[in-house]
């Protein structure tokens, strides 16, 4: 068994309840322990970095020094906001180490920082380090027939230069995830739109249209749901949903699902343990499509086009 | 590194030798040695521009800071001059394509061994002035002046007082 | 015995204000090879050069000292004296006691007035050791090699060959021609673009002073200017053009279908073929990578249906040499491939192009006949949006240029659109409109008037899929709102970038490329034409990216610039160069290392008079060398010395004061 240090962040233990119990249950199933970090703080979003730099860099620095007396090298982290301010100050505290021992004598009783723990959101570490392979093996009830758009939102992948994973606009690791499990991920042109992220309070109106817009195209686009892998996209897209829906007058909903509860469903977990009723929007429907065979009308036209061309060619 | 001016009753002691005491009222002469296309036309700009600069450097101009031979420089040291500059065109710029970089090797090799030979570091300067840096070449020739100023008289190392 | 004479000038008051003249005139008398010094208001005026030429011959000078100006600004006057007096005009020392003593010791007239002294006697010690120096000709070969058979290489051959001197203009691809014979239509004019070329293009092929090598690429440069020679490789065509008629039925027949480059891939060309209909040579090619009688022996049907016989499937590469005096680049230019714009889809969707893919569509020798049409289904586009700025000024995701054309060419698709698709409407995000040039302004202007295009200043951020629309959204900057438009076609008005070959041929000849990969200029206001090698000139968008009227002008001045180096039987040249003493050379050819223009060889000379045995020593090329006098300071047995700076001369200005 392979260990992993675990960052749950804050909404693990709130909003994104049914994130982190399909998360233990999937890297189980996929042979990796996951050792929480003792004592572990708040990674200083959305605040901290817009207030003071010193407090924005000292709070993650905390975990990674702890992190870095557990056995596993790498962190993996469930939220996308934390993942990006840990691995924003992993990054700087690499290129400057000047900063870093500046930063490092606010938190000394942790220890010094030596920058050996590497950090990836659990997306990154399912797509890099266990596989695509590994993860197909472990499948015991495809998802076939199940169409899913997987929304990345602003911060897994970007920016480019912090990340150092998949596109910053058209990632496809998810994509790729949701396709090992049987599923077939849609073309999705809003993956990577905002949500409104922490607007949700604040200024409702504006998570309102622009969650509003990715559900919208998420539709469009043929998807039976949205899959994320952040909890503040969940929260957003799930949560505002029926607000969003009552001021367009829509006639359906999209239900929101994390990646993890599809691959436990998919390795063969009971409905029960996916913990759908942490959802707002019901997911029974659109999970009643797995097993679906659909003709899909699209395939056809390109298998036309590909013989004319043969054809063609041919004369 | 700050260079500690050595004086006896007032009059600089030349840093090498503390044998060697400047007359009163001594003036410094410096050989500048400058490629024709950048420095020279920078110092000539200094002048259009009518920037003023201690009258302590005595120009003489090449046509690339390469054709520079360290006999030139040594041969300065021995006879006329306390301290020398050379300046060419900045890394990339050269005329010549590619001349400022063997000048710059050069020169390092050649300051290595004047160092150990005992001249101070700052005797022998080099920089880079291009055409349109009329007041850098003000700023090195003061900055220059000023270094050697400190460093006192070199006359013990001339040739005529070596008899 | 030397007999120097010094002419120091007031220069109005300019010097005589901040030195002491006569002072100086007094110091300088003191020197013992002086015979003669005088002062004078302006040395530099006819009575001022009178005196120098009068004093020359009166009281025998052997060589002249001006105190004034700069050498910079009148060492050729004084020389131009000097020669008028029958003295060789590089017995000449200029002291320069303005910009290095007056001008810049204002507030210290002794000083000022010592300094302008010691000047004086470093000038007159370097010019004791003088020598007398004469001008070097160099022999020229009157040939010039044009590379690259676009609008550029065939401006400045015809206006080459006009002037009845022999051009060999090489092409890579099978006919000349380049990026304008892809153009409709050509801004602000209107004009065809074909119509105005193609008569250029048979000009070129029946000009009886040009040598037109198409399918050939140059492979080594030799030489120096005036006297280059070039290998040139001309690659297989496999077919016999001096047999081929260009009938046509060869590539009626082929059944091998090709993306064709012309077209920009829109549609299929065959493995043989001409690049298009207008070709010149208009003969066609085989295209080895595709050809399957080639790739795998079986076909050859163009052999079978050619009356003519002219198909050889043996042909091998060959390779050429041409003597030459003067080269010039013209390579023009590739476009930026916009994939980084993943937010776009590009790639993604199909109904994203390029500016040149729509300048094919609405080319009426395109693929669709002139009639714009959307990759995805092959319908009329309605809603057209045309995005500027891809890739260019874009320091992020391309480049930090600007592409020059990208603006007008836009509004020429705009203008084109409209012409084309009656009901149509077309949207322009742009950053600015930079329309400098004449008739330019005026024909965006009456571009967007006459077509109501709308154009919006602003980036787009991003397009998707909305059933078969793309859906773009950006910002109108002007309103400061974001807007979405529902689009049927979207074309990326790419950058212009340097060939990617560029680099490979800068190498190749010697010249050098900036980080873009153009090809760089020798100066940016005044030697926009030259390279930093003699005799290589610089056409069209190889040197940064232009328009057509430019890049014309850019030819037309190249061409110039060869008939002049090309006017006498021989070049004159600076005698201030390097020369090697094979006496005192060791052999070592460090000299060869530090060299940056090659100029330095190896030479083989008897060990001594009469001697049969031999030994290398160096040989420095004096139609090459440029007088830098690196291999001077390298020379380990001082054998090298520099024209104008030998060692004694320099040793003499440091010991004068």
């Amino acid at each position: 068994m392979k260990k992993l240090t675990y960052f749950p962040g804050c909404s693990a233990h709130g909003t994104s309840e049914e994130f982190d119990h399909t998360l233990k249950l999937v890297m189980k199933t996929l042979d990796v322990e996951l050792e929480d970090i003792p004592d572990w703080n708040c990674c200083g979003a959305t605040s901290a970095h817009v207030m003071t730099e010193t407090l924005a860099l000292a709070l993650p620095l905390r975990n990674l020094v702890l992190a870095e007396q557990l056995e596993s090298k790498t962190m993996g982290i469930a939220c996308a906001s934390c993942y990006s301010r840990m691995k924003m100050t992993k990054v700087q505290m690499d290129g400057n180490l000047d900063l870093a021992k500046k930063i490092n004598s606010t938190i000394i009783q942790e220890g010094n920082y030596k920058g050996t723990v590497d950090v990836k959101s659990m997306l990154q570490f399912c797509y890099e380090d266990i596989g695509l392979e590994t993860i197909r093996s472990k499948v015991t009830k495809k998802l076939s027939g199940l169409k899913v758009a997987c929304y990345y939102g602003c911060l897994l992948t970007r920016p480019k230069a912090i990340t150092q994973f998949d596109s910053p606009e058209y990632p496809m690791s998810m994509d790729r995830i949701m396709e090992a499990l049987g599923a077939e991920a849609v073309e999705f042109d809003y993956k990577t739109e905002c949500c409104g992220a922490s607007f949700s309070i604040s200024n409702t109106d504006v998570v309102l249209s622009l969650s509003g817009k990715i559900l919208e195209v998420a539709k469009e686009s043929g998807a039976h749901l949205i899959v994320v892998a952040c909890p503040l996209c969940q929260s957003n897209l799930d949560m505002r949903q029926p607000d969003i829906v009552k001021i367009s007058g829509w006639k359906y909903t999209i239900p929101i699902l994390y990646f993890t509860q599809l691959m436990a469903l998919a390795f063969g977990f009971p409905r029960e343990d996916l913990r759908l009723n942490k959802n707002i929007v019901p997911a029974e429907d659109a999970l009643s499509n797995i097993g679906k065979i659909q003709e899909t009308p699209q395939k056809v036209i390109k298998t036309k086009k590909a013989v004319a061309a043969a054809e063609s060619e041919v004369e | 590194m700050e260079t500690q001016i050595k004086e006896t009753q007032g009059n600089v002691v030349s840093i090498e030798n503390p044998g060697i005491v400047a007359p009163a009222n001594w003036q410094p002469v410096i050989m500048g040695i400058l490629c024709n296309w950048c420095s020279y036309a920078g110092s000539d700009l200094t002048g259009t521009s009518r920037t003023q600069y201690p009258p302590n450097i005595r120009i003489i101009r090449v046509p690339c800071s390469s054709r520079v031979d360290p006999w030139f420089i040594i041969k300065s040291l021995q006879t006329t001059a306390d301290g020398v500059l050379v300046s060419g065109c900045h890394p990339g710029d050269c005329h010549y394509i590619a001349g400022n970089y063997y000048a710059r090797r050069r020169f390092l090799v050649i300051k290595k061994l004047l160092n150990f030979v005992g001249y101070h570091e700052n005797r022998v300067q080099f920089s880079w002035v291009s055409a349109a840096e009329g007041p850098k070449f003000a700023k090195v020739v003061q900055k220059v002046t000023d270094d050697i100023k400190k460093l006192g008289p070199l006359h013990k190392y001339k040739k005529e007082n070596l008899k | 015995m030397a007999r120097v004479g010094v002419f120091v000038c007031f220069c109005g008051a300019n010097i005589a204000d901040f030195v002491d003249v006569p002072k100086v005139i007094e110091e300088t008398k003191k020197i013992r090879e002086v015979k003669y010094a005088i002062e004078y208001k302006y040395m530099c005026s006819d009575p001022g050069q009178q005196m120098i030429r009068d004093a020359i011959v009166q009281q025998k000078l052997t060589s002249v000292v001006v105190a004034a100006c700069s050498p910079r600004m009148h060492e050729k006057t004084f020389r131009k004296a000097l020669s008028d007096a029958g003295m060789n005009p590089y017995l000449l020392e200029v002291a320069n006691i303005r910009e290095h003593s007056s001008w810049v010791h204002q507030k210290d007239k002794k000083a000022a007035t010592d300094k302008a002294a010691d000047l004086i006697r470093m000038a007159v010690a370097k010019s004791i050791a003088n020598e007398q120096l004469h001008e070097i000709s160099v022999p020229v070969t009157k040939r010039a090699l044009v590379i690259g058979g676009g609008i550029a290489g065939i401006q400045a051959a015809l206006d080459i060959a006009d002037a009845r001197i022999p051009v060999t203009l090489i092409e890579k691809s099978p006919s000349i021609g380049g990026r304008m014979a892809q153009l409709d239509e050509t801004f602000p004019t209107l004009d065809c673009s074909q119509c105005i070329l193609t008569p250029k293009m048979v000009d070129v092929a029946s000009h009886p002073y040009i040598e037109l090598i198409p399918y050939s690429e140059v492979i080594e440069l030799t030489g120096y200017v005036g006297n280059y020679k070039a290998k040139i490789r001309k690659k297989a065509s496999y077919v016999n053009f001096s047999n081929c008629t260009g009938c046509g039925a060869c590539w009626l027949k082929c059944p091998v279908k090709v993306p064709n480059e012309y077209n920009m891939n829109i549609d299929k060309r065959k493995a043989i073929y001409t690049p298009f209909p207008q070709a010149v040579p208009n003969k066609p090619v085989i295209d080895a990578e595709h050809c399957t009688m080639l790739l795998k022996g079986k076909c050859g049907i163009c052999a079978k249906v050619c009356e003519k016989g002219a198909i050889d499937f043996k042909m091998q590469d060959e390779v050429i040499e041409r003597e030459i005096g003067a080269v010039v680049i013209a390579t023009g230019y590739d476009l930026w491939d916009p994939k980084p714009y993943e937010e776009y889809g590009v790639g993604r969707f199909k109904d994203i192009i390029t500016s040149l893919e729509f300048e094919r569509m609405v080319s009426a020798n395109g693929p669709s006949g002139g009639l714009p049409l959307r990759p995805s289904d092959g319908k009329v586009p309605k809603n057209v949006v045309f995005i500027k700025c891809i890739g260019s000024r874009d320091e992020s995701k391309g480049i930090e240029y600007c592409s020059k054309i990208c603006c007008m060419y836009t509004a020429k698709h705009v203008v084109l659109l409209h012409h084309k698709v009656h009901d149509s409407h077309a949207y322009v995000f742009y950053m600015d409109i930079r329309a400098a040039g004449k008739g330019y302004e005026e024909f965006v202007k009456k571009a967007q008037v006459d077509t109501a295009a709308t154009y919006l200043r602003g980036r787009v951020s991003k397009i998707y899929k909305k059933g078969d629309k793309l859906m773009v959204r950006g910002e109108d900057a002007q309103i400061g709102q974001v807007v979405e438009v529902e689009a049927d076609l979207v074309v990326l008005a790419t950058a212009i970038t340097a060939p990617k070959d560029n680099p490979a041929l800068a190498r190749l000849l010697g010249v050098s490329y900036d980080k873009y990969g153009f090809m760089s200029e020798a100066h940016p206001k005044l030697r926009p034409v030259e390279t930093a090698k003699a005799g290589i000139f610089l056409a069209g968008c190889t040197q940064a990216p232009k328009d057509i009227p430019d890049t014309v002008a850019q030819a037309s001045a190249c061409a110039a610039k060869v008939c002049g180096l090309f006017a006498g039987d021989t070049m004159k040249k600076d005698p201030m160069i390097s020369k090697v003493n094979t006496e005192f050379c060791s052999g070592c050819l460090n000299c060869i290392q530090v060299c940056p223009y090659q100029a330095i060889v190896e030479e083989e000379i008897p060990m001594g008079h009469g001697s049969k045995e031999m030994r290398t020593v160096s040989k420095i090329n004096e139609g090459v060398c440029q007088g830098c006098g690196s291999c001077v300071a390298i020379c380990r047995s001082m054998a090298i010395s520099l024209a104008g700076f030998t060692d004694p001369q320099i040793i003499n200005e440091i010991v004068a004061i």
